[in-house]
């Protein structure tokens, strides 16, 4: 395969989807891990794997905090998770012409 | 961006450079299937599982010269036009964040920060004579000890919308529905008991 710029992290549908939505919100937004849940549709599992994937690839970041008995993962697009998505738009964006 | 909608035989990488470049070819023009390889930067025998795959499901014509065994040119249908129309028009379509728009739903449990703006717009309505003292006082009761959404619409229902102060996109976090029989040890916080449960330890 030649390089044809579309980062194969992104581009499994799922975390694009993913990367989308956490691109959507204004730099610096957090958004908690249940809500992104109930926006993407998928089960805590299947989540937490892509998320993972793209933490370890340092494009989002997570946080856990303990609030009494409830703890919150929030997940946020770091700057070089935004960088990659530019990318890869730029690239699908060549690869299809103008379509 | 509804990725559900992406249509999972163009979205492949290799299949999806093979489409766009048929794509860019007048309708119905045939190209060589060499030149193909050649247009995609691929060594010749590369695209051949793709083109087979997008042969089948009807989105490229691909025709063999008599005798060979591998194609010889290809062509995008109509359908496989229509498809990478489908699919382009997926991808621009915007993520779903209307979720957060949406005004929440009665049984929703408030917070502090709803009665407290509840209460701001009471003190507004007040301040431009739509209250008396009275009215205000009581419907100020009603607003600090509301524990739903439904409550505190009710608190302020016969008034005008104040020009509503946008909702963040994103700090209403873990905020979700509770059941009036289950209500979460803290009203309008956190998940609900049986997804902590499972999402606890594992999402780090």
């Amino acid at each position: 395969m030649t390089d044809d710029g579309l980062d194969p992290l992104i581009h499994v549908p799922t975390r694009l989807k993913i990367v989308a939505t956490l691109a959507a919100l204004p730099e610096g937004d957090v958004l908690s891990f249940t809500r992104l849940q109930d926006m993407i549709g998928l089960t805590p599992g299947n989540l937490i794997i892509h998320l993972r994937k793209l933490e370890e690839a340092d494009y989002i970041s997570s946080e856990k905090t303990r609030n009494g008995t409830v703890s919150i993962t929030t997940v946020a697009l770091t700057g070089h998770g935004r960088t990659a998505l530019d990318t890869y738009t730029r690239a699908l964006r060549d690869l299809l012409g103008g379509l | 961006m509804n990725t559900g909608a992406l249509d999972p035989l163009i979205h492949h990488p290799g299949r999806l450079r093979i489409v766009a470049t048929l794509a860019a070819l007048p309708d119905g023009n045939t190209l060589s299937v060499t030149r193909l390889q050649d247009m995609i930067g691929l060594p010749a025998g590369c695209p051949i599982a793709g083109l087979r795959e997008l042969d089948r499901a009807g989105y490229v014509r691909t025709d063999k010269a008599r005798g060979d065994a591998a194609p010889a040119t290809a062509t995008l249908t109509r359908a496989g036009r229509a498809a990478l129309d489908h699919y382009t028009a997926a991808l621009r379509r915007p993520p779903r964040m209307a979720i957060d728009h949406q005004a929440p739903a009665p049984w929703m449990r408030a917070g502090d920060a709803d009665r407290d703006a509840t209460a701001a717009a009471l003190g507004e309505h007040f301040a431009l004579g739509r209250l008396t003292l009275d009215e205000l006082s009581a419907r100020l009761d009603a607003t600090l000890t509301a524990t739903t959404h439904g409550e505190l619409s009710r608190a302020i229902t016969g008034l005008p919308d104040l020009t509503v102060p946008s909702a963040p996109v994103s700090f209403p976090r873990g905020k979700r529905p509770m059941s009036r029989h289950n209500p979460g040890p803290v009203p309008g916080r956190g998940p609900r008991p049986y997804r902590r449960r499972r999402t606890r330890g594992r999402s780090s």
